[in-house]
């Protein structure tokens, strides 16, 4: 027989393997339910720490009881999630940064989650508000690699939400992602726009190309 | 006119049974106890399958071993309830090794894809011309195959949204053709930004928390779960498995050897497309569910 068709039956018997998560069988894909892209988030807070990892320290909490070290796969509360804190180089904590974490807005009894934010060091760990944060990203995962309209407008609107309009005034000083300035929309592929002063209207910038294949680009504007 | 018959060499759980004795060097008698009267006859051409291993879904692993022509066929006993026959067969070849779960997806009488040994599980069945050739010829319809096995190790959530692309974005007519290397094409597509990319990502997650921070043991355990915290899904664990993909992936050059297999000029493939052309599409739900 072909050897060629042990190799598919090798190679289908892994991906089975793959395509299910080890422990909940639920499906493992970068784009599941066309808004669930929690590897992809998970992928660029990795990458957002390791750069940061060179200005600052990172430290990792683990969360605690049945949560400890589990992040969540949507929006959820913050309680007993794990997260991670940015201290500087003489250990004192500046900004807790959390994944997916439940934020009360400013108006009204909502919340929005986005998939990272940078939360004050005295930031509660059960049920922040905007007022505990400074700034949000958002990680979007396209098959077609491009940013739709909807997406960009959600991540806008959460901006308004959270009243995060002045989050450039954040100093971040990041190593590689120097650029990036702010609240930032993050995708594998290309971003919604390359029209800076549009996106400067909503207060964010846009990282594109940010995967592991490519090399990301940073569109923003840049103060006068 | 030539019958075809795959006799089954193995343990049945029916009262069919045989024995099978050499009484030369080329030629071998069975006994055959059926509770019906057979219509094999002298010159029929026969295979025969053996149970092998188990395979995957703890499903029975069948190989075609032997086949050849039916020499003789006798009716030595009958009773009430059982027919008792004596065969003389002469074997052609007794070197055949092929595999029922290699070559299920290039037969017709295949439909079962998770069980496919249930179709063989009988001591005789009666084979059509074409799936006997090809058993013996061990020829494979290679796009149908490649497309079945990879079709079918999905679970279903991702299956559902596979052939939602095949039927809305394909401009293929799902229901009518069985444009296989068109199917493929969407289907390496599929696996390869949805599922692979998922994997490139985890295992890059998982290099960079080793990377950043010194408790090994805790970061091991770093994974996903739902809101109550509970199902917890690990990272090290699905990037290892992964890693493991991608090795089998990159050593048998998967998706590069498969389009040198599937040349549209290829006689006995060309064949293989008119004879399954009418056949439907190797597709099962399989046993991962509910929507994922």
């Amino acid at each position: 027989m072909d050897p060629f068709i042990s190799a598919i039956k090798n190679y289908a018997e892994e991906l089975k393997n793959c395509a299910v998560w080890h422990n909940s069988r639920e499906a493992v894909g970068c784009a599941l339910d066309s808004e669930n892209y929690y590897i992809y988030e998970f992928y660029c807070l990795m990458r957002l720490l390791n750069d940061l990892n060179i200005n600052y320290s990172i430290k990792y909490e683990a969360g605690k009881d049945d949560k400890r070290n589990k992040f969540p796969k949507g929006p959820a509360p913050k309680k007993d999630r794990p997260y991670f804190k940015l201290l500087d180089k003489n250990g004192a904590l500046l900004y807790q940064i959390c994944a997916g974490t439940e934020i009360k807005v400013k108006a009204g009894e909502k919340t929005d989650s986005p998939d990272i934010s940078f939360q004050l060091a005295e930031s509660p760990l059960d049920e922040p508000s905007y007022e505990h944060v400074k700034l949000i990203m958002d990680a979007k995962y396209s098959e077609s690699k491009e940013v739709s309209k909807g997406s960009y407008n959600d991540f806008a609107m959460m901006i308004k939400k959270l009243d995060l309009e002045n989050a450039k005034i954040i100093n971040i000083k990041y190593d590689k992602l120097s650029g990036v300035i702010g609240n930032c929309l993050i995708s594998n592929g290309k971003a919604y726009t390359d029209d800076v002063n549009y996106i400067s209207d909503d207060a964010l910038c846009e990282m594109e190309y940010f995967n592991e294949e490519d090399d990301f680009n940073i569109i923003v504007k840049k103060d006068e | 006119m030539v019958n075809y018959v795959c006799f089954n060499k193995g343990n049945g759980k029916r009262i069919d049974y045989h024995f099978w004795n050499s009484i030369s060097e080329n030629k071998y008698e069975m006994e055959l106890v059926t509770t019906n009267e057979v219509g094999i006859k002298a010159g029929d051409k026969y295979v025969i399958c053996e149970s092998k291993s188990y395979f995957y879904n703890d499903s029975k692993e069948y190989e075609f071993t032997v086949h050849g022509t039916i020499e003789n066929i006798k009716l030595i006993q009958k009773d009430d309830k059982l027919f008792k026959y004596m065969l003389i067969l002469d074997v052609g070849d007794f070197n055949l090794t092929v595999l029922l779960t290699d070559i299920m997806y290039s037969l017709k009488s295949v439909y079962n894809y998770e069980k496919p040994y249930l179709h063989f599980n009988r001591y005789y069945r009666y084979l059509e011309e074409d799936d006997y050739n090809t058993i013996v010829s061990g020829n494979i319809f290679f796009a149908r195959t490649v497309f079945g096995h990879i079709f079918n190790a999905l679970p279903v959530y991702h299956k559902q949204q596979y052939l939602i692309e095949l039927i809305e974005n394909s401009g293929m007519n799902f229901f009518e053709n069985r444009d296989y290397l068109g199917a493929i094409e969407l289907l390496k597509n599929y696996v390869e930004t949805v599922i692979e990319q998922a994997g490139i990502f985890l295992i890059a997650s998982k290099r960079i928390l080793n990377e950043l921070f010194e408790n090994k043991d805790e970061i091991a355990k770093i994974g996903f779960a739902d809101k109550e915290g509970k199902r917890a899904d690990l990272i090290s664990v699905q990037s290892a498995r992964f890693e493991k993909l991608f090795a089998v992936s990159r050593e048998n050059n998967i998706w590069q050897t498969m389009s040198s297999k599937m040349k549209p000029e290829d006689k006995i493939q060309q064949l293989f497309n008119k004879r399954f052309a009418n056949i439907d599409w190797p597709i099962t739900r399989g046993m991962y569910g509910p929507i994922y």
